[in-house]
């Protein structure tokens, strides 16, 4: 092509790519650590996580689930020639407490998602403050470096039900429904198996129901994530991303 | 007298999904006054092109008609209330004919009225609005963002007239005017300094001595295929640029302007000048890197550098093998002095 342009390429301002915040905020207490398919029972019992459990070998936790569909998360994200950009992904774990396990930065430079253990308890409510923290002070520094962002993303596993410190537990509620109310948050709650405190997650998510995960269908959900991740980032203004919440019937009960 | 230029493309991801540019710049002239207008269609409302439509082109012909009208009201509030007032009713009118809301045709909007040694500017929503005044890019207008960047507000938004923003004043000093969407800012709009790139200011001087159709066809050749690859939103520009009346045309500048021009050093030699003086006229009929040399005795490989020169200042343009001169040689109403 001939090179007529009036605007070329050096002459341009490079500003950064509006990012698109999200805290992964999973559940690592020992229950997460239970078993589906194919096992055997070992005959020994563990006490963890407010109950007795039973130990058998084989089979699939859902902590190794979980880190397969983090980790294929990531994957996707990478393959987006938009959201690779754009999504800037943070991960807090809640057992005993809460911990940072892997702090806000572009994807690219992330390159080992960390290994997840299921021990303890359940600290949810340490873990969405925590998050929410994390987030907040993420929205800051791009207030500071004049970087555009998109609404923040709160994504919340869990397989269990609450234990940690209750005024924790009813602080981040309350300072999660604000923002969302405030249309200053995205929320994801999503229960894992059978136990989850659903009515716990639901009071997380005061504008749709917290969504429950099929069996172990991790993969299916951090696919239809990603997706909405790449939408969100190529939204203009006015555009409320409509995240096609049917398309996910399929993976969870609504 | 003052020149416009304005481009809308459409952007990858409307491409892709096979939807309408939502961007529109429309202008109007007649008599003294002068108008352009640039609306950035919301994303979300389906319409929101022919809304975008609908109020530049409303827009230029309500400043063309009232001008003064709204210049010589010092309320500023009851301007911005009669504007949002007649966008309104004429958004309605095409709600009406497409039969949707008319919340179906929100955009942004930005314009730009001149008459005499006055102008007039409004803002509505993102984008921004930027001035040349004494060779210095300005903004007038920053973009109107809420906190997260796909939000901002629209013509049809509740609180339109809380935001809009409205200015005028002396023209004075200012050499030309530019609107551009946010699309197009991603690339020409520096969101941390809030500084608009230089090559603004390049263009609206380039139009000074390039016919307004040439520069504006080169604008949307950039556009199409550099400024669109930097976003996945459609983008748009559109720009008022005060012509040098005294402007005769390349052949009659002095060799000091010359110079200027040329980017070369003033204390060149003569010969310096008169090798691209050659050239120009020489491609006033389009011609290959061989045949300059040998019309000006020289090496292909050094006639070379004063080609791509030329080409880097579009003073010439290339096509295939060819080159042919841009910049306006004689205007045809020059003192001739030759």
């Amino acid at each position: 092509m001939d090179n007529n342009m009036l605007l070329r390429i050096e002459d341009l301002v490079n500003n950064p790519t509006p990012r698109v915040p999200i805290c992964l905020c999973l559940d690592t207490s020992g229950s997460m650590g239970a078993v589906e398919g194919e096992c055997v029972a070992t005959g020994e019992t563990v006490y963890e996580d407010g109950r007795t459990w039973n130990v058998v070998t084989g089979g699939t936790s859902r902590i190794d689930e979980l880190q397969k569909g983090v980790e294929q998360f990531y994957e996707a994200i990478r393959e987006d020639e938009i959201a690779v950009y754009s999504a800037e992904i943070c991960i807090v774990t809640f057992d005993n407490k809460a911990t940072c396990v892997l702090d806000f930065a572009n994807v690219e430079r992330q390159e080992t998602i960390p290994e997840l253990h299921p021990v303890g308890d359940t600290a949810m409510g340490e873990g969405v403050n925590l998050a929410l923290d994390l987030l907040d002070r993420r929205k800051q520094e791009y207030k500071d470096k004049g970087v555009d962002y998109y609404q923040p993303w709160l994504v919340l596993m869990t397989d269990g039900v609450p234990n940690g410190d209750v005024a924790e537990l009813n602080r981040a509620i309350c300072r999660t429904t604000e923002m969302v109310n405030q249309k200053k948050l995205t929320v994801f709650p999503i229960g894992i198996g059978n136990e989850s405190d659903m009515s716990t997650l639901n009071s997380f998510s005061p504008k749709r129901p917290a969504l429950k995960l099929q069996g172990m269908k991790f993969q299916e959900f951090f696919a239809w994530l990603s997706k909405s991740v790449s939408k969100t980032s190529q939204s203009t203004p006015g555009e409320s991303v409509k995240l096609d919440v049917e398309g996910i019937k399929g993976w969870a009960e609504l | 007298m003052w020149n416009v230029m304005q481009c809308a493309v459409q952007g990858r991801s409307h491409i892709k999904s096979d939807t309408p540019c939502q961007d529109k710049t429309y202008s109007a002239v007649d008599n003294d006054t002068q108008v352009i207008a640039l609306a950035d269609g919301a994303g979300s409302a389906k319409l929101s092109h022919y809304g975008a439509e609908t109020v530049t082109k409303f827009i230029c012909s309500e400043l063309i008609e009232k001008f003064d009208a709204y210049f010589s009201d010092n309320d500023g509030a009851s301007v911005k209330q009669q504007l949002i007032e007649g966008m309104l009713k004429s958004l309605s009118k095409t709600a009406n004919q497409l039969e949707c809301e008319i919340r179906e045709l929100a955009s942004t909007l930005l314009f730009v009225a001149i008459k005499n040694n006055q102008f007039i500017i409004a803002h509505i929503g993102d984008g921004v609005v930027g001035y040349l005044k004494n060779d210095e890019m300005k903004i007038a207008s920053q973009p109107e963002n809420g906190e997260f960047v796909n939000t901002t507000v629209f013509t049809t938004s509740k609180d339109a007239i809380m935001t809009m923003k409205l200015i005028k004043g002396s023209l004075g000093e200012i050499q030309g005017f530019v609107l551009m969407s946010d699309g197009a800012e991603t690339s020409l709009y520096n969101k941390k300094e809030r500084k608009l790139a230089d090559v603004l200011k390049k263009i609206m001087q380039i139009s000074t001595v390039v016919s307004a159709d040439k520069v504006q066809e080169q604008i949307k050749q950039s556009f199409e295929n550099v400024i669109i690859k930097a976003t996945t939103d459609d983008c748009s520009i559109a720009m008022l640029v005060k012509a040098n009346d005294t402007f005769k045309g390349y052949l009659q500048l002095s060799n000091k302007h010359k110079c200027e021009l040329l980017k070369i050093n003033s204390v060149s030699s003569k010969r310096k000048i008169r090798r691209y003086d050659d050239i120009l006229v020489y491609l006033q009929n389009k011609q290959s890197v061989y045949q300059i040399a040998r019309k000006i005795h020289l090496k292909p490989k050094y006639t070379k550098k004063y080609i791509d020169k030329l080409c880097m200042l579009n003073f010439i343009e290339k096509n295939g093998d060819y080159y042919h001169t841009i910049v306006i040689m004689r205007t045809g109403n020059e003192e001739n002095n030759e």
